[in-house]
């Protein structure tokens, strides 16, 4: 399969990602988009700050034109950057944001002041959770526990760990130039044995 | 919301297991075509009678709003694209029938002109017959091996023209090049030294 970490046009992962949702409020009165009508500021009212959450990919749309304005999502604001620089390791990071590193990318690329402080973030949270996902995958026998708490690009880097290291436990044990049957057919039938047991 | 639908068409795709394929959903990517119709239509609609006034916020919104949809399928597609490749080199020529179920008739094409391409690249590769790319792999370490039949496989005609009748548990010794396309079947398995 092709695997690329980096985000490209057909990424599933990155398309997910502009897909989070974020907390913000128009500054300017937008017309003419239907499911936005109830939201809009009004003119002579300054007290009410109605918010609205929208997609990630919208927000770009409207900081084009300068009418929104946004929050820092909850898991990008201080009080969860302090966490994640005190012990990242602790941090539940698939529950917190699914896409955690890949969406804080994307926010850190918009127009925010705090936007500087979220790349280092990141990078650190990286960082600092890389030993312990790179441990996890070479030997833990029952990983799920551990393997819940890793958000998507963690995943894609643990599941291929793993199977290096598999590949390097059976060339250690059996040697090389063992043939064997192609996963995809294996795993094919298993899934047909479990379903006519199913039936049964 | 513009874009829900085709959000479900890849969450329906990223659910299904990688070495998958789920059924091709017709409907789902009519819809987003039309939705995709509807919002263009209203782009021109808005530009023809708020001439003076351009609300130029929604027009950007509802382009995006196409240009994201337009993504979303691309990927979908190319998504299944993707694992069809990669099974034309796991499992072979031949396909499942449930997999091929799930193939809508372009994608059954683009499998069959793939396979064709494959197959006479394969061709002009070295000076006379050709390489077959899907063999060796793993760098074989003799030209012969033992194996053993999982199944009762039936006739099986070898190189030299003489043929064999593959009995269930009962061990042969064939050359590689025959051996390994039927243990990547998993009608036979190598017998471990």
């Amino acid at each position: 399969m092709y695997r690329n970490i980096k985000p490209h046009y057909f990424s599933i992962d990155a398309i997910m990602a502009a897909q989070e949702k974020i907390q913000c409020s128009f500054i300017k009165k937008v017309e003419c988009v239907d499911f936005l009508d109830s939201f809009n500021p009004e003119k002579d009212d300054e007290e009410s700050d109605p918010k609205i959450e929208l997609p990630l990919w919208m927000i770009q749309v409207f900081l084009a034109g300068k009418s929104i304005q946004f929050d820092m999502p909850k898991a990008y604001n201080e009080i969860y950057r302090d966490v994640l620089t005190a012990d990242a390791n602790v941090v539940d990071l698939f529950k917190l944001c699914k896409h955690f590193y890949l969406f804080g990318k994307f926010l850190s690329q918009l127009e925010h002041r705090e936007a500087y402080e979220v790349r280092r973030t990141l990078i650190q949270t990286f960082i600092d959770r890389f030993k312990q996902t790179m441990d996890w995958a070479q030997n833990i026998d029952d990983n799920l526990p551990c393997f819940n708490r890793l958000d998507c690009l963690e995943r894609l880097i643990f599941n291929d760990a793993r199977v290096a290291q598999q590949h390097l436990n059976t060339y250690l044990t059996e040697g090389s130039g063992q043939m064997e049957i192609a996963a995809m057919i294996l795993n094919y039938r298993k899934r047909k044995m479990h379903e006519s047991r199913v039936l049964e | 919301m513009y874009c829900d639908k085709v959000i479900e068409l890849l969450k329906e795709l990223e659910r299904s297991r990688e070495d998958t394929i789920p059924p091709y959903n017709n409907d789902g990517i009519n819809h987003v075509l039309s939705e995709m119709k509807t919002l263009d239509a209203e782009i021109i609609d808005l530009l023809r009678t708020q001439k003076d006034n351009l609300p130029l916020d929604a027009i950007r919104l509802r382009r995006a709003a196409i240009e994201r949809n337009k993504r979303c399928l691309l990927t979908y597609i190319w998504t299944r694209i993707q694992r069809l490749k990669e099974m034309r080199w796991e499992i072979g020529a031949i396909l499942p029938s449930d997999v091929r179920q799930n193939l809508s008739q372009s994608e059954i094409e683009w499998f069959n002109n793939y396979c064709k391409t494959l197959v006479s690249y394969m061709k002009t590769i070295g000076p006379d017959t050709g390489l077959n790319l899907t063999q060796d792999t793993k760098p074989p370490k003799s030209l012969y091996t033992e194996v053993r039949s999982l199944v009762d496989a039936g006739k099986l005609e070898l190189e030299s023209g003489e043929v064999l009748i593959l009995r269930k548990n009962s061990q042969y010794m064939l050359s590689r090049s025959q051996a390994e396309p039927l243990i990547r079947q998993g009608v036979l398995e190598q017998v471990r030294q």
